[in-house]
Order: C-alpha cells, then structure tokens, then sequence
C-alpha cells in the first residue's frame, strides 16, 4: 500500500503565484476598512511627523549651521561642525565617559538584577513587599533619587560617610561627588541603584514560566543546586538576559537627568557624557548648531546599539517588546 | 533542624538586601520629619528624637511647591489623556487593520520609543519659541508625546495583540459596523492594558526632568521636577529637611499608584517592558 | 427578517479564489449549497476550509469570483448584513458580558426592541437549556456550556445560514458526541441553511446532507457521504474518508487485466483502461473476504478491538493491507491465509492524473489461486 503525493482532481488548475489582477481586485468593503484604519492611526502619523521626525530631521539640518543661542541668528558651515568634534579632545573624553558610565553601570545592573531576582523568587517572608521596595526606586523619580543621594553622600553630614567611618572603612570623609574617580563611581551606584529592578522585573517574570519539572529532570539526574542553577536557570534566562541588556544598554547610553543632576558632569568634564555636552554646548556655550552636531554623532553610536537590537528581536521571529 | 536555621539566615540575609536597597528612601522620609538642628548632629541619629512637620508646612505655605504640583498634575494628566486616547486609536489600527506601510509603521515606533530626547530637544526648543508657545505647559505637553506616545502605542500594541481576532470577527458578524467593534468589544477587553498604560504614561510625564529643564523657566509652568530642583540650586543654604520632604511629596503620587494598582503596574511590565 | 427570505437560504459560490500575497488558499471554487441543507466542508488543515467560510462571512474578501446568499451577490456586502450567523472555534463569547447579553448582542445591534429582545433570548435559551446560566459570564461556564451559548448568539437571529468552524474540536469526545445530536436535531428543527467547517470526517459523515471535500485550495468531490465513501472522486478522497483508510495499491493495466503482483483483476466489458496504463486499486477494510479466496498473504498483525478486529495483511509486492474482520475469525499473526474481494465494490484511479476510472472486474480467476 502506498499513498504517495498526488495530483488531486483532473480538472487541477496549475498552481500559480497571485497575479497582479489579483492585488489589483480591491474589494470596496476591504478597501473602506483599510481607509477606516489609516484615519485611526492619523492623529498617530501627524503627531509623529510633527514632533519626532520634523525634529530628527532638523537636526540633521541645524547640525550644518553655526548658531549662537540666544539669538537664534546662524550661517551655514557646512560640515565644519563635524570637523571641529572630530578634532576636539572633550568630544572624545565625554565618549569614552558615555561608554564606561554604560558599560559598568550596565554590567552592575545585570549582576545585581538577577541576584536579586533569583532572591525575590525563594520563598520568603512578606514577599510581595520586599519586591514593591526592590522596585520602588525604579519608579521614583530621578530628582528624587539624587536629592536623597546627594543628602547621603554629603561630605560633612551625609550618612554614608558617618557609617563607613564608623565602621572602620575610611579614616577621613571622602568627596563622593567632586573629586575623580570617585564621582564616576558615584554615578555609577546610583545608577546602578536606581535601574536594576528593570532587570528584576524582567527576570522574576521569566523565572517563574521556568516549568518546575525541568529542575525535577535536573535533580534525578543528579544536579545539585549550583548545577541546576548553572544547567537550568541561566539557559532559561538567557533570551531574556539579551533583550533586557540591549534596552538597558541604550537607556543607559542616553541618560541625561542623572549623571547632569548628581554631578553637572563634572568636576570639569570627568562625568562629562555625550548628553551632557549637546546640553552645554546647546545652553552652556551657546553654540546650537554643534550642540547639534553632538547630537548626530550620539544618534550613530546609538543606532549600533538599535541595529543589534532589532536583529536580535528579527532573528528570534519574534515581536519586538 | 539545620534546614530551618538555613531559612532563617535567608530570610534575614533577603532583608538585609531589601533593606539596604530602600534605605535611601527610608532615610529620605527620616529626615523630613527631623528638625532642622539635628541634622547637623554628628554622629547623626537614625530614628529622629522628635518628629516635626514643621517642613512639610514650610513647603506647602512659603515655596511654590503647590504651584509646581498643580502644573505637574495639569502637564502629566494632558499628557495621559491625549497620548492615551492617540495612541489606543492607532493601536488598534496597527493590530487589526490592513493597508500598505504598516509594517513600516510598527518598526518606526519601536525606533522612536528608543530615540534619546537629547536629539530632540534642540528642534523642539526652536519649533516652540517659533509657535510662540515657549514657557508653557502647552509647550511641555507636546514635548512628552514625543517619548509617551511610542512608548503608549508600544505598549498599547502588545495588549491588544493579546485580545482574540475572533472576538472583532464575531461582533462584525453579529452586526456591528467596525467601530462598533472596537466600542463594544475591543475597548472593555482592552481597558485593563488601557489603565496600565496610562499609569505608566503619567509617571513617565511626572518623572521628566530634560524638556521641562530647557522649554520652561517660569515658575508659572514648572513642574516639580525642575522646581524641587531649583528649591536646591537657588538656596543660599541648603535645607535637606525641606528637599527631602519635597521630595516625599513628590513621589506620593507614585506610592498611591504603586499601593492600589500594583496588578494593572505587572500586567503592563509583561507585556512591554518599561522605558528607563 | 421576513420569512419568505430566511427560507431561501441558497448559497452559491461562483469561480471564487482567494490569495493572501502569492499564497492561493482557495483556487476556483464552483460550489452551489441549497437552502436548508446541511453541508460540511472537510479537508486537512489548511486545505482552504475555514477560508471558505470566512469569506462567506464576509471576514475575507475574494480575489476574484462571486459569492451570493439567497440569489444576492454578498461580496460586497458588510459581513452584520449578509443574515448569516457564524460560530466559531474558539467560541468567541465576548467576555465582559453576560450570557443573556452575549445572546442579545445581535439582536441589540439590529435594533430589536428591548422587550422583544428579552422574549427572543428567553426563547433560545430555553431551546439550548441555558436558562439557569443567563446572568452568568462566559468565563464561569464549562466549555460544554460556552458552546451552547454560541449556538444561542446565532440561533437568537434566525439567520438564513448558519456557519460553524470546527465548533466541536474544543469538547471532550464524550461531549462531542452529544452535541453532533443536538446539531443534528437543531438543524431538522429550524431547517436553514447550515455551512460546517470540519477536518474530523466522522462529524462530516454523520450530520451531513452534502460534504464537500477540499485539499490545498481545490475542491475534491462535492456530494452525500454515501457518494463520498463509495465512489470516491479520486484518490486524495479515497485516502481521506474512511477509517481505517481505503488500501491502495499500484499496479498497471495489461491484458484487459489490473495488475499488481499479489493479484491480477480481469476488466468487464464497458471500455477498460489501455494496455500499459498505471493504475491504482483501492481496496476499503471491510470489502476484503478472509479465510477463502484466490489470492494468499500471511498476517502480520492483529488488533482486536472488541466487535471487530482490524488485521494487516502482509502480500506479495511489499504491500500491507488493512483489513476489518469479524471478532470471530480465529487469526493470528505470522499465519498464512486464503484471502478474496468483493469485486462489485473495488475503485480504480488513475496513477497519473488522480482521477477516478469507472470500471468493473470480473471475479478473478480461481485457478489462480489453485
């Protein structure tokens, strides 16, 4: 007995792609509900169009020009502005400070993310509490995060200074915000701090789909709990792990509130990030267009960090989150 | 015998990390409620030895705090209305509809929602005191949409994926038009992701900083945000106690969003993730 | 709706095609259903079915070609005017509201009056026994429940067609069982036009008046079950209907004879293939005489299954054959044994083109088998 495939009815229309007849025959209904739904995502288009794309393109375009502030008075330079970042060593100091602020504070926040997810996922007492206080500082706003950083850090009165001399740390009060390299380090904590229950977050709700009868299989097969750690959890965790590090990676890239509200960017220019300096250029030095011109530049470092993203979410197949 | 020893020292090790990661929040509320002098005390003293709201009165009688407040409720609360009533529109114009650049439209969402504002912000700044809207709320509300609509609409997005085709199929067949549709049937499954949505998209406005730094510098318009900061800058003399009180005012808001509606907040965290 | 229209519940699909982008679901459909009548459509997935429906709901819109309901051309008609009710695979019930609002909801947006509307749904309730569940949301309800409240949501309009897509296959088979007897019976009540959607050929079998059998975007065979079991249009039909499967063997014509190397079939009068023609035979499990018979095998296996036993039958060529035998037949595996056909009952394709051949056998020689 055999079934192999076969040509079905005699009378079998030869298989052929759509043509472009096909495309062409637009039923007036399916054409009116497409209609229906342009009109419902035009106010979308138009705001878009107005605030997002307008603007990117202008600064493209203002990027071009040698504007002084206050005035808005300018001439077209063309791409000197370029030439001068190029030439210009604070450009490529405020780079590098961009990617060690994102690099160590991203890094912190994964490591600490997971740790404390894996904690938030044992049994614990009170435990829908202790993650509404793991997650609070997520939400709170980066003025408020400062101010009680600044206030702890504070060199004559602050709490952290007391606590670690009391403890035998340090011997003299440290400047945690005005001397090098401690404010980097500073930023980096409270960074660190204020961004690492995205990474909880993340995590806890991919560890709880881990079926419990993987850790079961794990266990017979004589896994101890480092090994089904090893083994189990961090395969699970790893998709997630990519996403959650190249989101954060870009949110951290282009961080302004924080870095500018604990340290101005300075001393001088040592917290000093590409955000950072399109705002001084901008309002500090009144020169708009190679405020803008940083800008640019800032937006093609970052569209490496979004090109990987969305192939990552591309090679996955699956819907970008 | 050992193995309940081995929970407890868990336990008190899982609340040591609890505790040392919302100290700076406990210390902020500690030291708004301390008098003035004994903030100066050294060693300092952890719990206060009188509790005073003395500050809380200073900030809401002698600072324009409550006017500050009254501009962030205003700005966050537009700002939620228009980018959610947009955005929910266009949602579900991108989940359920047909027509050619869709796709493209859904991957230029994602793009802006990741776009920094600090690229933005020069055009804004120029489009604004051109429309003469400079210094205003107005002009503040139109800065947000430009992070709160991708991000709405992202989030939105994901929710509504998750509302069954077949829920929109049965209500065309059971007579209703398109619209009707989406009033009768998408709209109430939806509303849960609607909500989350929109808390999320009002603490994003309440917690902005960059815009409302460079559009406003009246007190008039400014938020809490650029105006608890001033509060710091312009003081000959800082006055921790009043920050910190500002600064627990501040985020009452956000503690009543997080104690009441803590369901809508997760549901809104699996499906879109949250802008940082 | 006035009753001299719901009577006529005629659908007819006319050169009908569908493609999504260069993918054809359903390729030159000629289908004309009566008024009244209870028609499956069967296939595989993806065979163009559920399309099919659709497109008769008004959810897809043809690429070319015209549907019509009632004489009417619907194709572009909006899918709430085409009077047609559907009941879908996943039921659909919209969720935030009660049974008897899910019931109602066709009714309210047709503008029935509210105390009509009340009566209405009180009635299809009763019919369903849904009455006790009325206030209740959809999400309190067994799936046994939900269905009956999606039948209520269509039945509530009294539609000239009625649509369901595979409104079974989410039940236990013990459910199963009992709402193909209750469709059965709701559909010789009301006698309108019932379109249904199903890849279990068993529920097409048993409600139907007519099947139409589809595969990959084409339709097969259209007509009764009796005509779709026992003169199978061409093999895809003969392997899809029948369980366990139609046995189908390749072999070729040759000397007025069907030719396979377990056993030759002389042709009867009419016009009998060519010489040299390949042809396939098919066999069903049941037209097969074990025991007696001029041709030989040796059993492989058997599977008893209470009132019958189902054998594979090992025969010369390589090929098995499954065969139905009675429980009483004393068979085990690894014997040989005599087996025979029933000559009257055979079918014959064609190996290249699929087609049915209208032939008849002989009784095959029994000095072959001496």
């Amino acid at each position: 007995m055999s079934s192999s495939s076969l040509p079905a009815a005699p009378s079998h229309p030869s298989r052929r792609a759509a043509t472009a007849a096909d495309r062409a025959a637009v039923n007036p209904l399916d054409r009116g509900y497409a209609l229906l739904g342009v009109l419902l995502i035009a106010p979308t288009v138009l705001i878009f169009c107005a605030v997002i794309i307008y603007p990117l393109v202008s600064a493209l375009y203002l990027s071009l020009f040698s504007i002084f502030t206050p005035t808005l008075a300018g001439s077209f330079v063309g791409l000197r502005n370029y030439a001068e970042l190029a030439g210009s060593p604070e450009f490529w100091r405020s780079l590098l400070n961009n990617l060690i602020w994102t690099v160590l504070t991203l890094t912190l926040q994964v490591v600490l993310g997971v740790l404390a997810a894996l904690m938030l996922n044992q049994a614990i007492l009170f435990r829908s509490l202790a993650r509404s206080l793991i997650l609070f500082p997520y939400f709170v706003s980066t003025v408020v995060a400062v101010l009680v950083w600044r206030w702890l850090f504070n060199d004559l009165y602050g709490i952290l200074n007391h606590t670690m001399m009391w403890a035998g740390i340090l011997d003299m009060p440290l400047d945690w915000l005005g001397a090098m390299p401690n404010a980097m380090v500073s930023v980096v904590l409270v960074g660190a701090w204020k961004y690492f229950p995205f990474v909880v977050i993340a995590v806890l709700a991919r560890l709880q789909t881990i079926p419990e009868q993987l850790y079961e299989a794990a266990t017979i097969d004589g896994a101890g709990a480092w090994g089904r750690f090893w083994d189990v959890t961090l395969p699970q965790l790893r998709d997630v792990l990519v996403v959650v590090i190249l989101l954060r990676a870009i949110w951290d890239f282009k961080e302004f509130d924080l870095i500018y509200l604990l340290t101005g960017g300075g001393p001088i220019i040592g917290t000093q990030t590409l955000p950072l300096m399109v705002y001084k250029e901008a309002f500090g030095m009144n020169e708009m267009g190679r405020a803008s011109a940083v800008a640019v530049a800032m937006m093609l470092v970052m569209l490496v960090f979004m090109l990987v993203y969305f192939r990552v979410l591309k090679a996955r197949g699956e819907e970008p989150r | 015998m050992k193995r309940i020893a081995g929970r407890i020292a868990f336990n008190l090790f899982a609340w040591l990390v609890v505790f040392v990661t919302a100290f700076p929040l406990v210390w902020m509320v500690i030291t708004s409620v301390k008098p003035q002098f004994e903030l100066f005390r050294i060693p300092p003293t952890f719990w206060p030895e009188q509790i005073t709201f003395e500050h809380y009165a200073r900030l809401l009688w002698e600072t324009p705090f409550l006017l500050y407040m009254r501009n962030s409720l205003i700005l966050s609360t537009a700002t939620t209305v228009v980018v959610v009533a947009v955005a929910t529109l266009g949602a579900h114009s991108l989940v359920r509809f047909r027509y050619p650049g869709r796709e493209k439209l859904a991957q230029l969402v994602l793009f802006t929602y990741l776009l920094p504002s600090v690229v933005l912000i020069l055009p804004l700044y120029l489009m604004m005191v051109w429309l003469g809207v400079a210094n205003s709320l107005l002009s503040l509300v139109i800065a947000y949409t430009t992070f709160a609509l991708p991000y709405a609409l992202w989030l939105l997005r994901s929710f509504m994926q998750g509302i069954p085709d077949d829920l929109e199929n049965a209500a065309l067949v059971d007579g209703a038009t398109r619209m009707g549709a989406f009033f009768d049937v998408i709209l109430p499954q939806a509303l849960p992701g609607i909500i989350s949505t929109s808390l999320f998209t009002f603490i994003l406005s309440w917690n902005e900083y960059l815009y409302a730094l460079v559009l406003v510098n009246t007190d008039a318009a400014r938020p809490l945000t650029t105006g608890v900061m001033n509060m710091l800058i312009s003081a000959f003399n800082i006055e921790w106690s009043l920050l910190m009180a500002a600064s627990v005012m501040m985020s009452i808001p956000l503690i009543i969003i997080f104690a009441f509606l803590q369901k809508f907040l997760t549901r809104g965290f699996g499906a879109g993730g949250v802008k940082g | 709706m006035s009753d001299a229209r719901s009577a006529d519940g005629e659908v007819r699909f006319e050169k009908v095609r569908k493609a999504f982008g260069t993918n054809v679901v359903v390729r030159e459909l000629d289908l004309a259903i009566r008024g009244g009548e209870f028609v499956s459509l069967l296939g595989p997935s993806g065979c163009g079915k559920t399309t099919t429906l659709r497109m008769l709901a008004g959810l897809e819109f043809p690429t070319s070609g015209s549907i019509s309901i009632g004489g009417r051309v619907v194709n572009e008609v909006a899918p709430g005017a085409r009077d047609v009710a559907m009941v879908f695979q996943s039921y659909a019930l919209y969720p935030h509201m009660t049974v008897a609002e899910n019931i109602a909801y066709p009714l309210r947006k047709r503008g029935v009056p509210k105390p009509e509307r009340e009566q209405r749904v009180q009635r299809a309730a009763e019919s369903l026994h849904l009455t006790e569940l009325l206030s209740r949301k959809p999400r309190q309800l067994s799936g046994g429940q939900q269905q009956r409240v999606a039948l209520g949501r269509a039945l509530v309009r009294d539609p000239r067609v009625f649509l369901l897509d595979e409104p079974l296959s989410n039940l236990d088979a013990k459910l199963r069982a009992h709402m193909r007897a209750e469709l059965i019976e709701l559909h010789a009540r009301i006698r309108r036009t019932f379109i249904y959607v199903t890849h279990d050929q068993l529920e097409a079998m048993t409600m139907s008046d007519r099947i139409a059998v589809m595969h990959e975007g084409v339709l097969q065979q259209f007509g009764t079950p009796a005509e779709v079991y026992n003169r199978p249009a061409n093999l895809f039909v003969a392997g899809f209907i029948g369980a366990p499967t139609m046995n189908l063997l390749h072999g070729q014509a040759a000397e007025g004879a069907f030719h396979h190397p377990a056993l030759g079939l002389p042709f009867a009068g009419g016009s009998p293939p060519a010489s040299g023609q390949r042809l396939v035979l098919g066999l069903r499990p049941e037209d097969v005489v074990l025991g007696t018979g001029p041709f030989a095998a040796r059993i492989r296996l058997v599977e008893p299954h209470g009132h019958e036993q189902i054998v594979q039958l090992d025969i010369e060529g390589g090929d098995t054959l499954t065969i139905r035998a009675d429980a009483a037949l004393p068979l085990a595996a690894g014997e040989a044994l005599r087996w025979g056909l029933r000559t009257a009952r055979l079918h014959l394709f064609n190996a290249e083109s699929g087609g049915r051949i209208d032939a008849a056998f002989t009784a095959p020689a029994e000095a072959a088998a001496a």
